[in-house]
């Protein structure tokens, strides 16, 4: 089967979960991203991209506490699995190879 | 003055559309955070769309089900059933709001039965449907806007459609309101049990 790669919100998400650590739920990820990429994120967009990365593995995630400042509802705390960093590591990787020696973006051609 | 309570509908929408519990919560408690009611409204919607478009795609084939199963019932309840039998009778009786309602009764029904033949999609399965009945009523409305003589007068075409999706809306959220509650009870259990 081919490999599914990482989209950047996906890629996001992950190095978010990373960032936050323990207490990552969908409020903080989505406030890191933001805070890290200066632009606002829906936190609709970051439910969805987590869902995904739990169906391939990359994340698990357990039921927490429901607290009264959030009506009663639960908060669904994420972690980042061991596929899910070996699947970071191979991001940057090819990213990083991606990147080197590019002319046009060390302002050569500018 | 904002209220400390986030808007009920959008809370209501999110709930019926996103499986998610703990999405409505993140945004309730953003809301009470400070962030505006516009921010909460904006929020919700994009969750709904982002959670029913990602679930129509990852099931292409059960949303074609759904909208050909809407496309019989609406073919043999409202078109025929409702316009070819009971439309005649009903007109020329005077019961014009009686058959009105009958149709809209039928819209709510057709909701219903999507919903609960695509279950544990529903919600979106729904919106599959409802974004084909959208797609499906450009021509009429597009007669409308061009002054066909042919077509109802635009106000009454965009005012019957608009309706018309409430009602599909309505029908899928009856059925899904107890799928949400088992849902709830489940997270509940599985909380307790940890």
């Amino acid at each position: 089967m081919a490999k599914e790669y990482l989209g950047n919100l996906e890629l996001m998400v992950l190095l978010s979960l990373i960032r936050v650590g323990d207490q990552a739920y969908g409020v903080p990820i989505s406030r890191e991203i933001e805070r890290r990429t200066g632009r606002d994120v829906a936190l609709g967009s970051v439910y969805a991209a987590l869902d995904r990365l739990e169906r391939k593995g990359f994340v698990s995630s357990v039921l927490g506490d429901p607290t009264p400042e959030r009506g009663g509802r639960a908060k669904r705390y994420f972690q980042i699995t061991a596929k899910g960093v070996r699947e970071v590591r191979d991001a940057q990787r090819m990213l990083t190879n991606m990147w080197r020696n590019l002319s046009v973006l060390q302002g050569e051609l500018v | 003055m904002r209220s400390e309570h986030p808007p009920v509908v959008a809370t209501w929408l999110l709930e019926r559309f996103c499986a998610d519990v703990a999405l409505a919560g993140d945004l309730v408690e953003q809301y009470r955070d400070g962030r505006s009611v516009v921010w909460y409204w904006k929020q919700a919607i994009a969750a709904v769309s982002v959670y029913s478009v990602s679930q129509i795609l990852e099931h292409k084939w059960l949303a074609l089900r759904a909208i050909a199963t809407g496309f019989v019932f609406w073919y043999l309840l409202n078109n025929m059933f409702l316009h070819g039998v009971l439309k005649p009778v009903m007109e020329t009786n005077g019961l014009r709001v009686a058959y009105i309602f009958i149709g809209y009764a039928f819209w709510i029904t057709n909701g219903w039965l999507i919903a609960r033949l695509h279950r544990p999609y529903s919600a979106a399965m729904v919106m599959a449907y409802i974004l084909w009945a959208i797609v499906a009523s450009v021509p009429a409305v597009y007669g409308a806007v061009s002054g066909d003589p042919a077509s109802r007068s635009l106000g009454w075409e965009v005012a019957s459609r608009i309706a018309t999706l409430v009602s599909l809306l309505t029908g899928g959220m009856l059925s899904t309101y107890r799928d949400q509650l088992r849902q709830v009870r489940e997270d509940w259990r599985a909380y307790a049990t940890r």
